[in-house]
């Protein structure tokens, strides 16, 4: 029987902590003039202008090597710079996804060429990459991708369909995990991963309105559209290998235990204003706080994990589950208690970010996973399948 | 020499700590042999100075001895023994003979009672903090006991002359956020053993031509347990954080409020999982998840210490940001 192995309280370097003082009041100054509604979108908002003031600070990339235009730190680093983004709400969703996990990938599997190409513009913050994973017939079940690459002799052909693509509208490259040889049904075989330039012919990107009216996630169609040879990313026929060790990436950090903190640390200003220390609300507040306190603790340890070359993708699993579940919690709990209220006393602002949180933490359980695939891993990480 | 003391600690529990021993202790109130192995091997005295006959560890260092006592429902007040020990030194005060136990007293109408003692049944003395001063008290000197709620644990009464006695072991004392940190810790140890059992049988028992394990239900509710367990496991360590006897309250908060809220729901799937066999007397099980509900009150229940953290949280002088509170809470924390 496989177990998991218990977490160890970790603490963050001194020399990655102190990273923090810099990029929080840089941070601060930078949200000062957005409402909290807007500041609790995070990692969904879009600021280019802000993404190349930090790419001009050394704050993306700063994992990678210097030689790429990276930082040349260790994962600490990049730990502190996201939890300040989390926690001040900075709008960091137009290079989140090429510095968590499109910049990495490239250094592990990419030719040194694309590794020259690609990977300086995105430490500077100029260059957006999207995730090409889910199809229209492929969500959870992953293995199952249909679009295709077909050998020419200049390079591929690609076509097919790719959905739920965040930020596809703004990018100018997606990796996408398609399949270059046999079918469908040889599941895990025969899947390789292309960067593709999204200004190529026969690119389409279609925008899709979501529940909050707005349009963070597209679709978007091949139709024949020519890759040069360069467009492979690793090995071919390794691309399911390739995109599990990125899930690892994406499954592990804070942005799973921080994404309703703007809405909680703005209901704890309106109860400390109140002088409210009834013990209903402390707690609530309490409940919240216990429960953060232990998944950072539960995140930072993964982190140490990463740091030391480890991939703990059961255990990230198992903390995304844990994390994202709070996060979902936080603006249950916060409505149950602003609604037990004389309706007059709550600032419309609170309303108005409990409204924006309500509308997006469905996706916190969906988006890098669902809760019932996550929870399918830790299951054959404990021995039971 | 960490790996050693807890290699040779957990051999011990093996031999001599097994199911039988537990159920026996809870309904005869007596584990003499096991008392007397904990008693020779010299572990009560693990927090005490080196040059106290102590190995001067931390309650961060013996964390995983804590948890295995929770993992094998241990019936001696080990835990509790520690870190009476190590109050007792503090204060100076000579170390009585046998186990030691912790808690929080009233005194009124000429008597001082204690409703719920941990491990009475067994204890020789009781450190009984009324009004945060903290006082040995004999049991034998008790002038009622009482089967309380738990197999092991009586409400127990002294004279208030024994009170008036009795030499002073510390002031300001909060015994009980003492015995969160200590049950916390044990709570962790205990869900890990229901956790185990729970995925033992489920890979065992057939039903519908298959093993339980093998259905996606019973695999969503294991994750569940093992992610409670989990996050128990890491609360249960910062609540033990401190590099001397003496836990830090708001870490205990954290570890008392997520350990007894896990514990509840561990106990729960490892019940629903088993089935009918889980609900006798003759199945292992219910020792464990017998003891996971008496942690999860001791010393308070998870809604008493989110209370104890939400209104420390809302205390004017506190950052702003959430983070920043957390980040404060666990400066100087290691491994």
């Amino acid at each position: 029987m496989s177990t998991l192995a218990p977490l160890v309280i970790a603490a963050i370097p001194a020399e990655d902590e102190v990273l923090r003082t810099e990029v929080s009041a840089f941070l601060q100054a930078a949200v000062a003039d957005r409402p909290a509604w807007e500041r609790a979108k995070t990692w969904s908002g879009v600021d280019r202008d802000l993404s190349r003031q930090m790419g001009a600070r050394g704050w993306i990339g700063v994992t990678l090597p210097p030689a790429y235009g990276g930082g040349g730190r260790s994962v600490y680093a990049r730990y502190v710079i996201v939890e300040e983004c989390l926690n001040w709400g900075a709008p960091v969703g137009w290079h989140w996804i090429a510095d968590r996990q499109s910049a990495p990938m490239i250094l592990r599997f990419g030719t040194e060429a694309q590794k020259q190409f690609y990977i300086p513009p995105i430490c500077r913050g100029e260059s957006a990459f999207c995730i090409g994973m889910s199809e229209p017939n492929s969500g959870s079940d992953l293995a199952s991708v249909r679009t295709r690459a077909t050998r020419t002799d200049t390079g591929w052909l690609l076509s097919g369909q790719k959905i739920w693509t965040t930020n596809a509208d703004q990018c100018q490259h997606m990796i996408a995990l398609v399949r270059t040889s046999g079918t469908a049904e040889d599941r895990h075989r025969g899947l390789s991963q292309f960067i593709v330039d999204l200004s190529l012919p026969g690119v389409e990107v279609r925008p899709i309105q979501d529940l909050s009216g707005e349009s963070q996630s597209s679709e978007m169609f091949f139709d024949d559209v020519e890759l040069p040879d360069g467009a492979l990313i690793g090995a071919e026929g390794e691309g399911w290998a390739q995109v599990t060790a990125e899930l690892a990436f994406e499954r592990s950090g804070p942005e799973r235990i921080f994404s309703s903190i703007i809405l909680f640390d703005a209901w704890l200003d309106f109860v400390r204003a109140l002088g409210d220390q009834r013990s209903s609300t402390q707690r609530l507040a309490g409940r919240i706080f216990t429960e953060l306190a232990t998944l950072r603790a539960m995140s930072v340890a993964l982190t140490d994990q990463l740091a030391q070359g480890k991939s703990p993708v059961v255990e990230a699993a198992l903390v995304k589950d844990l994390g994202t579940t709070l996060e979902q919690n936080i603006p249950l709990w916060l409505a149950d208690d602003l609604f037990a209220r004389d309706p007059g006393s709550v600032p419309s602002s609170l309303l108005h970010t409990l409204v924006m949180l309500t509308r997006i933490a469905p996706s916190f359980s969906l988006r890098g996973g669902t809760r019932e695939i996550l929870r399918g891993m830790v299951a054959r990480g404990l021995g039971l399948r | 020499m960490e790996d050693l003391f807890l290699s040779t600690f957990s051999r011990l529990m093996q031999a001599h700590a097994s199911p039988e021993v537990v159920r026996r202790a809870l309904q005869a109130g007596e584990a003499d042999a096991l008392a007397a192995q904990l008693e020779e091997s010299g572990f009560g005295n693990l927090l005490l100075p080196e040059d106290h006959g102590g190995a001067g560890l931390s309650l961060a260092q013996i964390y995983p001895l804590l948890a295995l006592l929770g993992a094998h429902a241990c019936p001696v007040p080990l835990a509790e023994t520690l870190v009476a020990r190590a109050a007792l030194q503090a204060a100076g005060l000579a170390q009585p003979a046998g186990w030691l136990t912790l808690a929080e007293g009233v005194l009124a109408e000429g008597q001082v009672a204690v409703h719920g003692l941990p491990y009475g049944r067994l204890a020789g003395t009781a450190l009984v903090a009324v009004d945060g001063v903290l006082r040995p008290l004999a049991l034998a000197d008790a002038s009622a006991r009482a089967p309380h709620l738990y197999g092991l644990d009586q409400a127990v009464r002294w004279p208030a002359a024994c009170w008036r006695a009795a030499p002073v072991a510390g002031e300001a004392v909060d015994a009980s956020m003492w015995l969160a940190c200590l049950a916390a810790a044990r709570l962790a140890g205990t869900m890990a053993t229901v956790l185990d059992l729970s995925r033992e049988h489920v890979t065992q028992r057939v039903q519908f031509g298959r093993p339980l394990a093998r259905f996606q239900a019973i695999q969503q509710l294991i994750s569940q347990q093992a992610e409670q367990m989990y996050a128990a496991q890491m609360a249960a360590m910062i609540g033990c954080q401190t590099r001397s006897w003496q836990p830090e309250a708001a870490r205990v908060a954290i570890a008392k409020a997520t350990t007894s809220a896990a514990a509840a729901q561990v106990a729960a799937v490892g019940h629903a999982v088993h089935g009918a066999m889980g609900f006798t007397e003759e199945h292992d099980l219910q020792l464990f998840t017998r003891l996971l509900h008496r942690d999860r009150w001791l010393a308070g229940a998870e809604s008493r210490w989110q209370e104890v953290a939400g209104g420390w949280l809302l205390s004017s002088g506190q950052p702003a940001r959430t983070l920043d509170v957390i980040r404060s809470v666990m400066a100087d924390t290691h491994s």
